[in-house]
C-alpha cells in the first residue's frame, strides 16, 4: 500500500504542477465568464445559464485533462524510461499501474473540486445562497472520471502512441455517454436481428456514463438533492466497472518488455 | 569477497522481434556468469554487445527467452528478489516537476525504507553525493551531471546489498568522477556488490575485480583485474625524432615489435626490456633526438580492443 500511495503522490505532484492542468482551468474560467454574458442576452433565467455553460465547462475540461494526461503519462514514463528506475526496486507492476492510476484520478478529482467551487461561489454572488446541487453534480463528475481515467490506463496499455489511446478513450467517453441512445433505435424498430442484438450488447457492454451525468437534473430539475442511493449505487457501478478496465489494464501491462 | 552468487546467469537468451517482420535476432545468446558478494564486477563491451540487455534481463524489464537469472538465490522475475538492489540506469531521467526531495522521498519507500527512517536515509545519501544543499531544487533545473548524482543517490538510499551502475561516469565532471569512484570505492569496502558497466575502462579497471568483456551478445570472457598485465603483456614505447642516418632506423626498426611513423617523429614498441634498451642505447649513439622513453602496462583497453575484434571476427 505504501508503494501505491508513494507513486500516487509522485504521480499527482507531477500532474498539479504542469502547464496542460493550469491550460485547462484557464479555459473552463473563460467559458463560464462568458456564460455569464450570454445569460445576459439570453430570454430566460441567467442563473441557469451560467449554471449549465459552467457545469459543462467542469465536466468536458476534466475529462479532456483526464484523457490527455491519461493516454500521455504511460507514454511519458516509457519514453523518458522513467519507470526502469521504479521497476528495478521491488515494485509489481500492478503496483505502478494502480499508483499511476490514483495519482491521475487525484489530479482529475482536483480540477473538478476546484473548478466546481470556483462556479458554486460564482453562482452564489447571482442567487445570493449556495446551490449545493452544484456539490451533487461535482460528485457524479467524479464517478465518471473513476471511468475514464481507467480506460486511459487500459488503452496506453494496449496501444504505444499517446495520439491513438487519446482517441479511443475520448472515443469511450463518447459512446459512453450515448448508450442511452443505442436502445433508442432498437425500442423504435429503427433496426432489428443481429443489429439490434448488437446495439443492445454494446449498451450493456459500454460504460453507462449517461447515469452518471446529471448536468440537466442540477440544472433544470426541481429537486434540492440527488437520492443518496443513487449515489450509492452509481458509486459502486462506476467502481466495478474500472475495477474491470483496470484489471485487463494490468494483464497486458505485466507482459508488456521494456526494451 | 564471498563465494556466494549475488548473480548468476545461466545460459541466458534474448531475442529482439521486428514488429513488422515478427523476424527475432538475436541479442544474447547463452550468457552465463557469476558475481560474487562482495565484489566489484565490471561488465564491458562495445555499443550493441547486448550489456544494457543483460541488465534488463536482469531487472526483469525484459523477459528472456531461455536461461535463468538469480540474484541473491531468487528468481529474478519474482519482484522480492530486487529488494537488496540499487539501479542507475544510463541515460537517467526523472520527473520534471518534483523536487530533489519529494523525488528521493518516492524512491526510498519504493525500496521499502521504513516510515520514520525515510528522512534520514534520503538525507544520508544525498549527502553521499554531494546533492544536500540541493533539496528543493525542482528537477528540470538540474544539470545533466547533478541529474547523474541523484541518480546515485535514489540507487543507494536503502543501503542496496547489490548496485548495478549502467554508465555510472556519464556526464560528469573529472571532480565528479573522482567523487563517484571514491564512492563506489567505499560501497564495497563495506560489503555492496557492485555490478558496473562502463566505457570508461581507465575507471573499470581501477574498481573492479573482475571483468567480463561482451561482444555481439556472447559473453567472450571473465577476467581477473590484477591479473591483466601478465595476461595481456606489458611493452616498452621509445619515441625518436625523424633524422636520416645511414640504415640506423632500419637497425632500431628490426629491433621493435611495432613502428608507427608519426609527422616528425617515429613511435617504436619493445616487447622485452632488453631490445627496448638495446635500441635506446643505439639511438643515443647515433646522435637521435629521444622524444620519450617509457614502460607501458598491457592495458585493459588493448585487451578489450583484441577480444572484441576476436568476437566480432568470430
Amino acid at each position: 500500500m505504501e508503494k501505491i500511495l508513494a507513486i500516487t503522490l509522485a504521480t499527482f505532484k507531477e500532474s498539479i504542477r504542469s502547464k496542460v492542468l493550469y491550460s485547462v482551468m484557464f479555459f473552463a474560467a473563460v467559458l463560464v465568464l462568458v456564460s455569464t454574458f450570454f445569460g445576459t442576452v439570453t430570454i430566460g433565467d441567467q442563473v441557469k445559464v451560467i449554471k449549465d455553460f459552467g457545469l459543462f465547462s467542469v465536466s468536458i475540461f476534466s475529462i479532456a485533462f483526464a484523457v490527455i494526461s491519461g493516454t500521455t503519462l504511460l507514454f511519458k514514463e516509457l519514453q523518458r524510461k522513467t519507470i526502469y528506475n521504479i521497476l528495478s526496486k521491488s515494485v509489481y507492476r500492478w503496483q505502478f499501474l494502480l499508483g499511476k492510476y490514483f495519482g491521475m484520478l487525484l489530479t482529475a478529482s482536483t480540477l473538478v473540486v476546484s473548478m466546481g467551487l470556483s462556479l458554486l461561489a460564482y453562482l452564489w454572488f447571482f442567487e445570493g445562497g449556495p446551490d449545493f446541487l452544484i456539490l451533487s453534480a461535482m460528485f457524479f463528475m467524479v464517478l465518471e472520471l473513476v471511468i475514464v481515467c481507467a480506460a486511459a490506463m487500459l488503452f496506453s496499455s494496449i496501444v504505444v502512441t499517446p495520439l491513438l489511446s487519446g482517441l479511443f478513450t475520448f472515443a469511450t467517453f463518447l459512446a459512453g455517454r450515448s448508450t442511452e441512445y443505442l436502445l433508442y433505435f432498437v425500442q423504435y424498430k429503427e433496426v432489428d436481428g443481429l443489429a439490434a442484438d448488437l446495439l443492445v450488447a454494446l449498451n450493456k457492454l459500454l460504460p453507462n456514463l449517461d447515469k452518471l451525468n446529471v448536468v440537466n437534473e442540477v440544472v433544470y430539475g426541481e429537486a434540492y438533492a440527488l437520492p443518496v442511493e443513487r449515489m450509492l449505487w452509481s458509486s459502486v457501478y462506476a467502481l466495478c466497472y474500472a475495477g474491470v478496465l483496470l484489471i485487463a489494464a494490468n494483464m497486458i501491462f505485466r507482459r508488456r518488455e521494456f526494451n | 569477497m564471498d563465494n556466494r552468487p549475488a548473480i548468476r546467469v545461466s545460459n541466458l537468451c534474448y531475442n529482439y522481434r521486428s514488429h513488422w517482420t515478427l523476424r527475432r535476432s538475436p541479442a544474447l545468446r547463452n550468457v552465463s556468469f557469476d558475481v560474487y558478494q562482495g565484489e566489484a564486477f565490471g561488465f564491458l563491451g562495445p555499443n550493441g554487445a547486448g550489456k544494457t540487455t543483460t541488465i534488463k534481463c536482469l531487472l526483469n524489464l525484459i523477459k528472456p527467452a531461455s536461461g535463468e537469472i538469480l540474484l541473491f538465490g531468487r528468481n529474478a522475475s519474482e519482484p522480492s528478489s530486487r529488494s537488496a538492489i540499487g539501479y542507475l540506469p544510463e541515460h537517467p531521467y526523472f520527473y520534471d516537476h518534483l523536487t530533489v526531495e519529494e523525488l528521493m522521498i518516492m524512491y526510498a519507500q519504493l525500496s521499502g525504507v521504513s516510515g520514520n527512517l525515510v528522512r534520514s536515509a534520503v538525507m544520508e545519501a544525498l549527502e553521499r553525493v554531494g546533492m544536500a544543499a540541493r533539496l528543493k531544487s525542482r528537477m528540470r533545473t538540474l544539470s545533466k551531471g547533478l541529474t547523474q548524482r541523484v541518480a546515485m543517490a535514489q540507487a543507494i538510499v536503502a543501503n542496496p546489498k547489490l548496485l548495478i551502475l549502467d554508465e555510472p561516469f556519464s556526464g560528469l565532471d573529472p571532480v565528479g568522477r573522482r567523487e563517484f569512484r571514491d564512492l563506489i570505492r567505499s560501497l564495497k569496502s563495506a560489503g555492496t556488490t557492485i555490478f558496473m558497466s562502463s566505457h570508461v575502462l581507465s575507471d573499470v579497471e581501477a574498481l573492479c575485480d573482475r571483468i567480463s568483456i561482451m561482444a555481439d551478445g556472447v559473453l567472450q570472457g571473465v577476467f581477473e583485474v590484477r591479473e591483466l598485465p601478465r595476461s595481456n603483456g606489458a611493452s616498452y614505447e621509445l619515441v625518436i625524432r625523424n633524422r636520416s642516418s645511414d640504415g640506423a632506423i632500419e637497425t632500431l626498426a628490426a629491433l621493435a615489435e611495432s613502428v608507427d611513423s608519426l609527422t616528425n617523429s617515429m613511435r617504436m614498441i619493445f616487447s622485452s626490456k632488453q631490445s627496448a634498451e638495446t635500441a635506446l642505447k643505439t639511438a643515443l649513439e647515433k646522435g637521435f633526438e629521444i622524444e620519450s622513453y617509457q614502460f607501458m602496462h598491457g592495458s585493459l583497453e588493448e585487451l578489450f580492443i583484441e577480444i572484441v575484434s576476436r568476437g566480432q571476427e568470430g
